[in-house]
């Protein structure tokens, strides 16, 4: 059986997080609106704080493809940036939170930063949308990227625990 | 090999990198973005509106693929089921001749019956201008959880401007919020904060269409109770049917009146939810069209050089005297006898006659009939509220 080499993996969860962010302005049916597509985003921004792959042009990255989201979904513009740069270190608070060397505790910290971002979107929804914003489609896919999330692990990280740095914005 | 640079030290464990301030400075930006647009108007959405030019142009590229594979891929399956269909096809087309016959009658009927009226044209169009549709297809669809709004490859170029309505063969679908040079952003009546009026087709219950993300619409009487309970409401709002279909009631001036909508349908907990007609199959080419409301009276007051001088109480009216209004004068085919007619034992102190009825010019819209409805000032009929659109 082929076995992917690491930047192979890595540079296919960079193009699912770019396909998170595209594909649902493509009118491809309702499979592919958010929900029930994940925002693979949060899967890069966990993988890569885990992994502790900060940096600038990380988070700027990230922020582009916020921007990104937002133009696409005609949001006001910062949203999306807000919380995909956000997610970051929530995640790497959550990897070292739940540092153990066991799946479960990767796949809980990953949970544990879904949680964080939909406290920032409680947050930021009404300043963005006005009162009575609709958060329960946002809720509802950051269910299907949690539980989705397993599936997805290889492609954004190595084995659980095996490459916890420390210090906040180290490699990059 | 050069240590990394690290701008703050907090302490020997914990250093601050370069990192760390870029993600702080991008997140306060991001939040500074959200903050410059809250009751911002539409004129600064140009940046939204040139991005939406590009994404469309390349989202029509980008899903050429998949359309042309759904098309193969209808076809194919088509071709399974084509016998069946061909049967209740021409079962269905002997059934509609029958009707055919029966819609010609009746709106040979209905042009008689309007004749005798003498309805103008433009109550009859109320406020739409068909023949100034723009066709678009819609390119992009924002299935974002935020937002539900689709972009059409139509946009100034074309003559297509923010608050057009935007309508397929099915129905309504929603108004333009946004317009950029070759494509125009439409916000669906499904979305969060889209409202629009609407009535029962045989009913002519009044009520909110209310978007509800991701839900079917809610509908909602809520801005009709916040005022003075009337009995004809609460009579209407009885009367409303399971599965009655749902029309444009044109309250507000935004849509025009009578667009098929959906259907009504009462939910296990007892709301009202419609089925948008929209929703039968996927939005793909669509109508654009401009629509002016009608102005209220007294904001296109005209030359009042045929009005009718006011009329004398009708109390004191002579045995020829009509007892109509004086609002019926200004249709003179109007046949009168029936005025004459009615029992003398009605009371005609409520009558009160306007100063002066000024006649309808051919360019001059008329007074719209429902805007003296309960739902004639209601806040359901404002444009969609929430995020500066």
């Amino acid at each position: 059986m082929m076995r992917l080499s690491v930047n192979t993996l890595r540079r296919i969860g960079w193009g699912l997080a770019v396909a998170s962010v595209i594909a649902p302005a493509l009118q491809l049916g309702p499979l592919f609106a958010q929900p029930p597509l994940p925002l693979a985003v949060l899967w890069l921004a966990y993988g890569l704080a885990a992994e502790d792959h900060g940096g600038p042009r990380v988070y700027i990255a990230l922020f582009a493809l916020g921007l990104l989201h937002d133009q696409l979904s005609y949001n006001p513009y910062g949203v999306f940036a807000f919380l995909y740069v956000s997610a970051y270190p929530l995640g790497w608070l959550a990897a070292r939170a739940m540092s153990a060397p066991n799946f479960v505790a990767l796949w809980g910290g990953f949970i544990a930063q879904c949680a964080g971002v939909a406290l920032l979107a409680l947050l930021i929804a009404p300043l963005a949308f006005g009162e009575g914003a609709p958060l329960l489609p946002l809720i509802q896919t950051l269910m299907f990227t949690a539980l989705l999330f397993p599936l997805v692990r290889p492609f954004y990280m190595l084995a659980p625990g095996a490459s916890r740095l420390s210090g906040l914005g180290g490699r990059s | 090999m050069a240590r990394r640079k690290s701008l703050i030290r907090r302490s020997p464990g914990l250093r601050i990198g370069r990192g760390a301030l870029v993600a702080g400075g991008l997140i306060v930006a991001a939040l500074t973005l959200v903050g410059l647009q809250v009751g911002v108007g539409e004129p600064t959405r140009g940046l939204a509106a040139e991005g939406d030019d590009l994404s469309a142009g390349v989202g029509r590229v980008a899903t050429a693929p998949a359309r042309g594979l759904d098309h193969v891929f209808s076809r194919f399956v088509g071709m399974w089921t084509a016998a069946a269909r061909v049967e209740r096809l021409e079962r269905e087309n002997a059934e509609l001749r029958a009707w055919q016959t029966m819609a010609e009658q009746l709106a040979e009927r209905n042009a008689r019956y309007e004749a005798l009226l003498g309805m103008p044209q433009s109550v009859m169009g109320e406020g739409a201008r068909p023949d100034q549709t723009i066709a678009a297809q819609l390119v992009l669809d924002a299935g974002g959880p935020f937002r539900r709004t689709l972009v059409a490859n139509a946009g100034a170029e074309h003559g297509v401007s923010v608050g057009y309505v935007v309508f397929n063969e099915n129905g309504l679908i929603g108004r333009v919020v946004s317009v950029g040079r070759r494509s125009s952003r439409v916000l669906l009546i499904d979305d969060d904060s889209s409202r629009v009026p609407v009535m029962g087709a045989s009913s002519r219950v009044r009520a909110v269409l209310v978007g509800d993300a991701g839900r079917r619409p809610q509908l909602t009487t809520e801005p009709f109770a916040l005022r003075p309970p009337r009995l004809d409401f609460i009579v209407g709002a009885q009367s409303l049917r399971d599965g009655e279909p749902l029309v444009t009631s044109g309250d507000g001036g935004v849509f025009p009146r009578g667009m098929p909508v959906g259907e009504a349908r009462l939910a296990q907990d007892g709301s009202w939810r419609v089925t948008l007609l929209a929703s039968r199959g996927s939005i793909d080419f669509v109508r654009i069209m401009p629509f002016t409301p009608i102005e209220a009276p007294e904001d296109s007051t005209v030359a009042d050089r045929n009005a009718i001088p006011p009329a004398p109480p009708l109390a004191f009216s002579g045995p020829s005297s009509s007892l109509l209004p004086p609002s019926a004068v200004s249709a003179p085919s109007r046949p009168t006898l029936q005025a004459a007619e009615r029992p003398s034992s009605r009371s005609t102190a409520a009558f009160t006659p306007p100063p002066a009825v000024p006649v309808p010019e051919d360019d001059e819209p008329p007074p719209q009939p429902d805007t003296t409805g309960p739902a004639a000032t209601t806040p359901a009929a404002e444009a969609p509220s929430g995020p500066p659109l």
